[in-house]
This record gives C-alpha cells, sequence and structure tokens, in this order.
C-alpha cells in the first residue's frame, strides 16, 4: 500500500537538502546564458534570411532551449536524489524502513519535476524580460510539450538511477554522458533532416524530438503540433515502462550484491 | 624565474591527461559539442542560403572554447586541487614563487587547449569535411590574442579564488562560460539584449570575433579589431597581475592555511 506521508517525508527531505539561493541562481544563469546564445543567433539568422519582421525563427531557438532545461533539469535532479543518499551514506538506512521503491520514485520525480517547474518559470521569464519571447505564447500544446517533456525527464532520471545502481560511482559519469549525447538527436536547435539519413531514424525514436519537432513547426509555420506530440507520449510510455522494469531489475539485483557496496565507494 | 619548478608543477598537473578515463571524457563531450554545432551551423546555412555563416559558427566555436574556457578554468583549478589535497601550504614552502606557479598554471591551460584544438578541427574534418587550413592564417592570428583572453580570465578566477577558497569552485565555470556568451562568438554584438551589449563591448575577444567576421563576410581589414582587442588584453592581463600578487600577498600573511580549511 503506497503511503502519501512516506512519499512526503522523502520529498520533504530532497526539497529541503537541495534548494539553496545558490541552486537558484545557478539554474537562472545556465538558463539565461543559453536563451542569450540561442535568441541572438536567432536574430541573427533571422537578419540574414531577410525575415527581420518574422520572429519565429527567434521564438522557436528560445523556447525550445527552454524547454530543453525541462528535460535535463528533471533528470538531474531525480539522479542526485539517489547520489545524495549515497554522498550520506543513507540508502541502506532507508530501505530499512517501511519505504518501498514504488514510494521512493515517487518521492525522488516529485522534487525532480517541481525543479524543471521552477526552471521553466525561470526561463519565461528571462525570455519575456530579454527578448520579448513568451515560450508559452501557443498556449495548450506548449503546456502538453511540457508535460511530455516532463516524462522524457522522469525517464532519463531513472536511467541515472539504474546506471549509478548497476555500476556505481563509475555510472554517474556515463550516465551524464548518455543524457548530454541525446542533445544532437532531440533537434532542440535544427529540423530533424539536418541530421544524416542514419541518425534521422535514431531521432525519430525520442521522444523529445517529436515534441521539438512539433513547437518548431508550430512556432515558424503555424503547423498542427499534436500528430507529434501524440507520438511523443506513446514513445514516452514505452519507455516509461522500460525505465521502471529496468529500475526495479537493477535495484533487486544491486540489493542482491549488497546495497553498502554502493556507499563505500564514496 | 626558473625552469626545472615549472616544470614539475606542469608534470604534476598534466599526468591527468594520461588517464584514459579523461581522455574519452575529453573527447566525447568535445565531439557531442562540435556535432550540436555543426548539426546548428548547417541548419542556419540552409536557412541563410549561405555555407559561410555556417562554417564560421562552428569554426569559432572550436577556437574560443578550448581558449578562453580551458586557459581560464585551469589556473584556478589547479589552486583548488592544491588545497583539496592540503598541498597548497607543501607547494608554496618550497622555493617556488608565485611567478613560477602562475607561468606553470599558464602552460598547463595551453596544452588543455593545443589538446582540444588539435581533436577539434580533426573532428570538423572528419564529421562534416571542413577543413581549417581555409582559415588558417586567421586562425594563427587570432590564435594568441584568445590564449591571452584565456590567460586573463583565468588571472582573475585565480584572484577570486584566493580570496573565497573553495566555494569559487562553482563560479568558476559559471564565468568562464558567460565570456564565450557575451562577446558576440556566434553573432554579432549588436544582436545581443541591450543591457549585455556594453558589458561586450568592454571584453577583448568580442573584436577578434567582430573583426574575424567583418573580415570573412564583407573583407574590411580584421586589424584595426585585433589591435583593440590586443590593447584591451594587455591593459586587463596587466591589473590582473597586480592584483593577483597583491592578493596572494594578502593571503600569505593571513595564512594559506586557511584556503585548506576554508
Amino acid at each position: 500500500m503506497i503511503s502519501i506521508q512516506r512519499i512526503g517525508a522523502i520529498v520533504f527531505r530532497h526539497l529541503k537538502t537541495m534548494y539553496r539561493i545558490s541552486w537558484l541562481v545557478e539554474i537562472s544563469y545556465w538558463t539565461l546564458l543559453d536563451a542569450i546564445i540561442f535568441g541572438s543567433l536567432g536574430k541573427a539568422t533571422t537578419m540574414l534570411t531577410d525575415a527581420g519582421s518574422n520572429l519565429g525563427i527567434v521564438n522557436a531557438l528560445i523556447t525550445n532551449t527552454i524547454m530543453w532545461y525541462v528535460v535535463l533539469r528533471c533528470a538531474i535532479t531525480i539522479g542526485f536524489c539517489l547520489l545524495n543518499e549515497l554522498f550520506d551514506a543513507n540508502l541502506i538506512t532507508l530501505f530499512a524502513t517501511p519505504l518501498h521503491k514504488t514510494e521512493w520514485i515517487i518521492g525522488c520525480i516529485i522534487p525532480g519535476s517541481i525543479a524543471a517547474l521552477i526552471n521553466i518559470f525561470v526561463g519565461w521569464l528571462l525570455a519575456l524580460c530579454f527578448f520579448g519571447c513568451n515560450i508559452f505564447a501557443t498556449g495548450l500544446p506548449a503546456f502538453v510539450a511540457l508535460c511530455s517533456l516532463l516524462i522524457s525527464g522522469w525517464i532519463l532520471g531513472l536511467i541515472i538511477m539504474c546506471m549509478v545502481l548497476f555500476m556505481g560511482k563509475k555510472g554517474t559519469s556515463w550516465a551524464f554522458i548518455i543524457v548530454w549525447s541525446l542533445v544532437p538527436f532531440s533537434c532542440v536547435y535544427y529540423p530533424i533532416d539536418v541530421l544524416p539519413k542514419a541518425f534521422q531514424i535514431f531521432a525519430s525514436c525520442i521522444p523529445m524530438s517529436h515534441v521539438f519537432i512539433g513547437l518548431r513547426e508550430l512556432i515558424m509555420h503555424g503547423a498542427n503540433p499534436w500528430p507529434h506530440l501524440a507520438i511523443s507520449f506513446i514513445l514516452n510510455a514505452v519507455y516509461l515502462v522500460i525505465a521502471i522494469v529496468l529500475f526495479v531489475v537493477m535495484f533487486q539485483r544491486s540489493k542482491k550484491n549488497g546495497l553498502a557496496r554502493l556507499e563505500l565507494e564514496w | 624565474m626558473r625552469f626545472r619548478p615549472i616544470l614539475s608543477v606542469v608534470l604534476t598537473h598534466t599526468a591527468q591527461y594520461l588517464s584514459f578515463k579523461e581522455w574519452i571524457g575529453i573527447l566525447w563531450y568535445w565531439m557531442i559539442g562540435i556535432v550540436l554545432y555543426g548539426l546548428i551551423g548547417r541548419s542556419i546555412s540552409s536557412l541563410t542560403g549561405n555555407e559561410t555563416t555556417g562554417i564560421f559558427l562552428i569554426i569559432t566555436l572550436i577556437a574560443i572554447k578550448p581558449s578562453v574556457s580551458r586557459c581560464a578554468i585551469e589556473m584556478p583549478r589547479a589552486i583548488l586541487e592544491q588545497s583539496a589535497g592540503h598541498a597548497l601550504v607543501a607547494t608554496f614552502a618550497t622555493p617556488i614563487t608565485l611567478s613560477e606557479w602562475t607561468i606553470a598554471t599558464m602552460i598547463m591551460g595551453l596544452i588543455g587547449a593545443l589538446i582540444r584544438w588539435i581533436l577539434g578541427f580533426v573532428l570538423l574534418f572528419l564529421l562534416f569535411n571542413i577543413s581549417v587550413m581555409t582559415y588558417l592564417w586567421q586562425l594563427i592570428i587570432i590564435s594568441p590574442l584568445l590564449l591571452m583572453a584565456g590567460w586573463t580570465i583565468g588571472i582573475y578566477l585565480s584572484v577570486l579564488t584566493y580570496i573565497i577558497g573553495k566555494k569559487s569552485d562553482s563560479f568558476i565555470r559559471l564565468i568562464a562560460e558567460s565570456f564565450i556568451v557575451l562577446c558576440g562568438v556566434f553573432y554579432p554584438i549588436a544582436m545581443l539584449p541591450q543591457p549585455f551589449r556594453f558589458i561586450a563591448t568592454q571584453i577583448p575577444t568580442t573584436y577578434i570575433f567582430e573583426g574575424l567576421r567583418a573580415q570573412i563576410t564583407t573583407g574590411t581589414s580584421m586589424w584595426p579589431y585585433i589591435l583593440t582587442s590586443m590593447e584591451l588584453n594587455l591593459l586587463y592581463l596587466g591589473i590582473g597581475i597586480f592584483a593577483l600578487f597583491l592578493t596572494f600577498k594578502h593571503v600569505k600573511n593571513r595564512g594559506l592555511a586557511s584556503l585548506e580549511n576554508k
């Protein structure tokens, strides 16, 4: 039986240790830097295409750049929920309590989602202040895209956790390498046809790429984003199930080998 | 100034490059960055119908990233590594001087930048079939200036590290990367939001890329820009060195051990 109280305790533990002013400054800073790079790049491109009044390129680039942070922030925060337990040598203690795996996963996903939402809010404010770009100007599709990206963030967060559980300390760097490697295939900054043919197939299997393609098409050409968003949700559902199964298998395996081995590495 | 203490510091810190894991990390992250910006460049070229804009984007990324961010980060990182290993006091208890230490960290930054430059241009050719030879002489002119800018930022970051100690660890990358954003590497500074344009005009690297852009797109001479960049670089470097010596003297008087304990 899932206990809301136990989930609440896990969420509170992570929120309490994670959210400091320096954390807020850090997420705002990186979001601002990326917004400036791609906002300015979009403006420069617009000037070169003689489409001075058409701000589609700028808005699409800024929106996708900031939206990407939903995935990144959610995945990293979920990954850090496990890493924090390992740094504090708290994992064994945690599972000596009646806490269930499902409750723990939900307890890690919630702070990840909160962090992602704070990040997107900061990004929305910065884009509005510095570029006059409202990333939610498209209305409902933007919010649906946000939900799809949140689920992608959960999946990547679970994969980071799986790698840390499987490989221990070594898994941390590999996990972040994997997340970073998905950026070129997620089509955040360019359409899918820019990729070489072989990689286009791979990119079309990534749920994030459909979200970003849909958003870009909608912002730049007013195209219907729903087919892309629907595909992203279907892919997300499949990958989420796989990620949860993988996590359960890895956790059982790690428990069999001894969770203490993970804590001792740090 | 003696050669041997400099060499020993360089050898100690560059030993990290001999590890396979470090190489995989450098190569992989660098490759993903190049692939990402190469594809962005390709997309921009197709939108503008001008291939040069895309090539310019990726070449300038490879030119600036290692020089400015690597040189800048390597210097304070060496101080942080020493203080984390409780070796800072021991190091400066030897006859090594601050000048020798600073030059050694500058050389470390140079080695890091050279490795990434070579890897970057090889990857650029392999992945996008873009030869660096087309822009070779421009790159030869700008690279010393970029390195100088990197070292200058590194000196200021070292000053910050001497003042606030281990806490500076989280700011170092943040500050170094913001120079890349503000100096108009990928776009003219006129594209930046108004509040950032003034800051951009005070950064030496801005003039390097404005000059390079002017030369490639309109054929205008880049020398006036290079001269302005050099003047600013020398001014900031001079002030930076003065600040570094002053801060180090102050920290030494207070006790270097305080940095290790912070």
